[in-house]
């Protein structure tokens, strides 16, 4: 038999992003496919070295629109440490709000792309209309929609009052029923099931080889979860769950982000019920002691790793980002091998790929 | 009479259903997502009779985020290409009006009017999905 | 032939029940379609001059094809597909009017609107894109799977009346009962066998757009590309025209306006059953297809066709 290769992408209704796989196909099934990278590579860690530590929040922010808080978390974490901040409790629980908001946000999004990959259009517009109760309270937080401007260096810039309680006790107590519902659905569809189950297979050595993180490696037994392993912010004072499957394919990947979500809703009902009183921010110095920093969080899509070198003035010498998307990327040849052409989309869209984060 | 009444229609219709293409040139996913939610209940554009169609031959307006990198820049232009005329083009986002906060980064060519004729610029970082409409309805009021 | 007569056949290819009312039944459908799927997902959907907007300003478009494209076929094959399912709207007795009947139009019916399915196989092979060629081997593949669905279970009326002509299945219904009673099975089977027709969730396999952008008609724009929206919203109307016909057409007598509207109420209400289905379900793989076509479908219409002959 004959093979044709199929380009899917830059320009792919699969992805809104451009990532360009050349897959072989023998009739309908995948042989072999190529991955190139770096459309969305824009050079924001040389970028970063040409700005002040100041102006860095706003464009790691934009590193990525989806998980936009986390990153500037941990870049904030990583100068905090070298600076020896101490972030007021009230800040740091603040910023977790924000981070548990946009999990909820960022899970939901991910599960509306796939459902719209394997045609199930009525669940991709619902999930998303459920995530805009989210997008409407970090809208009356912050002032954003996507992207919140929240951290700065040494605590956040926005404070709760009364009526952000109100908001988010409301939202959450709907979002809890909306998000049960979809995870009831799910589990009882037959023609969800019959899209994802033992598609996309990944055992739990291959995600060890790859050094897989984030829901992609839950869900396939791999028991790891910043927040609880190495806390930071203040999740040690905080309980939650941490989700686990060992099935290890796309179905399994879907229940386990819609269980993280349930989590991520109770631990804002957390937040909001211990936050502390008292200041939100402390003033940081525009210099930076020389030194160099590790940081790690817990994005939606896995651990985040930010690398900062500092030599003692007004701007990083180095600024590391690693993200979670690079290790699902690599696994995708692998995953897709011996696969349908339809069930590409499926896992490509299952792994939850963020290009942007990925190339930068 | 004909002369008077075929422009109209025509008018009529290009103005009633507009398809997008969506294209990402490198920006970072946070007009992304506002777009995509443009289709979804809280906006629905489909009201208007948007559509966001997949090929660019079936697309009237050609709808772009992000800074334009060197490694998109040739898929852009043939992408334009592809489209049937009468297109146009949108530039959604501040980082693809003029670079934005990306000006100054090696990879980047600094906005899509180096690349292609904008007819429209929707300024905002990210926009909010009401700017986009905004900016397609308004661009819409220019069609001949 | 007299000049009256002349007329009259003019009025009936042009007017009703020909070109003039099918394209307003195709474009109120195709209307209907897209806004109950957008309230069935909490949308409020488009507004209803909208089918006919799309296709004047794809009408206007340029019209662009890939170079090294045959001119000559990739006009033709919207053109014949275009003009088989108008030539079969004339052998369907749409609403009231009576179409001139014979042994075996039935066939003739099954024939024409297959047609169109063809031509979208070949349209991928002409346009010569990878997606296209993958939407038209889709279609090929999945082809014979529900045209032998959709076959054997709408010839379960044709067995029960004894007849391949359609004014027989009609006159048989009228002295019996509507079909639709006896043989609900088969309905049901028959609109599975539409739903791959038309291309339809979650029988969308070839125009998947999250695999193949937009299956074979991805290289195509302008007016070619209307002409093929047309042809499927038209084969909407008399697909399910020729459902209605086969399995309800006993409900009113020949040529009373009361006929005419509960054709029309039939039309809409099978419309949206169409378009909950399509709101409701994933697509399929098309190996599930395959199989669930040719596993579980056609061997239960088999049966249910078997029982009819014995009764
Ligand atoms: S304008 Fe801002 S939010 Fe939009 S893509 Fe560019 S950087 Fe991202």
């Amino acid at each position: 038999m004959s093979r044709i290769t199929v380009p899917i992408g830059p320009q792919h209704p699969l992805l809104k992003e451009p990532l360009s796989f050349l897959v072989s196909l023998e009739g309908e099934k995948v042989m072999d496919s190529t991955l190139r990278l770096g459309y969305v590579h824009r050079g924001i860690e040389k970028l970063a070295e040409q700005r002040t530590y100041i102006q860095n929040v706003y464009l790691i922010e934009r590193i990525c629109g989806i998980c936009s808080h986390i990153h500037s978390t941990t870049y904030c974490q990583s100068v905090e440490a070298l600076l020896k901040l101490e972030v007021p409790k009230r800040g740091l629980y603040i910023r977790m709000l924000l981070c548990e908001l946009e999990r909820i946000h960022s899970h939901l999004l991910w599960l509306g792309v796939l459902a719209k990959n394997i045609g199930l259009n009525t669940l991709f517009m619902y999930a998303w209309r459920d995530r805009e109760i989210v997008l409407n309270i970090m809208e009356e937080i912050s002032g954003g929609r996507v992207s919140h401007a929240v951290n700065i260096i040494g605590g956040v810039r926005v404070d709760l009052n009364d009526k952000h309680l109100s908001l988010l006790q409301e939202g959450l107590r709907e979002l809890t029923i909306r998000v049960e519902e979809i995870l009831r659905a799910i589990e009882s569809d037959r023609s969800f099931r019959a899209r994802t189950r033992k598609i996309g297979y990944l055992s739990l050595e291959d995600i060890k080889r790859y050094c897989v993180v984030g829901p992609v490696a839950r869900a396939s037994g791999l028991d790891i979860d910043i927040r609880r392993d190495a806390p930071y912010a203040a999740y040690n004072e905080l309980s939650f769950e941490v989700p686990l499957m060992t099935e290890g394919d796309v179905w399994a990947r879907s229940i386990l982000r819609i269980l993280e979500t349930i989590q991520a809703i109770r631990l804002c009902t957390q937040i909001i019920h211990n936050l502390p009183d008292g200041p939100v921010s402390v003033s940081a110095p525009r210099k930076v002691p020389s030194g160099e920093v590790v940081s790690r969080a817990e994005a939606p899509r896995g651990e985040v790793f930010y690398y900062l070198r500092s030599d003692g003035s007004q701007k990083p010498a180095r600024l590391k980002v690693r993200t979670p998307t690079l290790t699902t990327l690599i696994t995708l040849p692998g995953q897709l091998k011996n696969m349908q052409l339809a069930d590409v989309s499926a896992v490509i869209a299952g792994v939850d790929l963020c290009i942007a984060c990925g190339d930068r | 009479m004909n002369k008077a009444i075929i422009p109209k229609v025509l008018r009529w219709a290009r103005q009633k259903s507009p398809w997008l293409l969506h294209f990402n040139t490198g920006g970072c996913n946070g007009c992304d997502i506002e777009i995509l939610s443009l289709l979804t209940p809280r906006y629905d554009v489909e009201r208007f009779g948007i559509l966001k169609e997949s090929s660019p031959r079936h697309a009237d307006i050609l709808i772009c985020t992000g800074p334009v990198t060197q490694q998109v820049k040739p898929r852009l232009q043939r992408i334009y290409d592809q489209m049937p005329e009468p297109k146009w083009v949108l530039a959604v986002g501040s980082c693809s009006c003029s670079g934005g906060i990306f000006s100054g980064a090696y990879n980047i060519l600094g906005g899509i009017d180096k690349v292609l004729p904008v007819d429209m610029y929707i300024a905002g970082c990210p926009c909010r999905p009401e700017a986009i409409i905004d900016g397609i309805v308004k661009l819409l009021g220019q069609v001949k | 032939m007299d000049n009256m007569n002349l007329l009259g056949l003019l009025f009936r290819i042009f007017i009703f029940p020909g070109f003039f009312f099918l394209l307003i039944a195709a474009l109120f459908l195709h209307w209907l379609d897209r806004k109950l799927i957008a309230r069935f997902q909490g949308r409020i959907g488009p507004p209803w001059y909208q089918p006919l907007a799309d296709l004047v300003k794809l009408f206007a478009k340029e019209d662009i094809l890939p170079s090294g494209t045959n001119l000559f076929f990739a006009a033709l094959l919207p053109l014949i597909s275009f003009a088989s399912v108008l030539t079969a709207s004339f052998y369907l007795p749409i609403a009231i009017q009576s179409a001139p009947s014979f042994q075996g139009d039935f066939i003739v019916l099954m024939f024409l609107l297959s047609l169109p399915s063809l031509m979208y196989f070949l349209a991928g092979w002409v346009t010569q894109g990878v997606y296209s060629v993958i939407g038209g081997n889709r279609s090929l593949l999945q082809y014979f799977s529900y045209e032998v669905l959709f076959l054997l279970a709408m010839s379960g009326t044709a067995i029960a009346s004894g007849s391949w002509s359609l004014a027989d299945i009609r006159l048989a219904q009228i002295k019996e009962s509507p079909y639709i009673f006896p043989q609900i099975v088969g309905f049901l089977f028959s609109l599975a066998g539409l739903i791959g027709k038309l291309k339809r969730e979650p029988y969308d396999i070839p125009k998947a757009k999250s695999e193949v952008i937009a299956g074979a008609l991805t290289e195509f724009s302008g007016k070619k590309l209307a002409l093929w929206y047309l042809t499927i919203q038209l084969q909407t109307v008399v697909g399910l025209s020729f459902l209605i016909h086969c399995f309800f057409s006993g409900f009113w007598q020949m040529s009373t306006f009361s006929g005419f509207i509960v054709f029309l109420l039939l039309l809409v209400i099978l419309q949206g059953m169409l378009s909950a289905i399509s709101a409701i379900y994933a697509r399929l793989r098309i190996d599930q297809l395959v199989y669930l076509n040719w596993y579980i479908f056609i061997p239960l219409t088999l049966l249910h066709n078997v029982y009819i002959l014995l009764k």
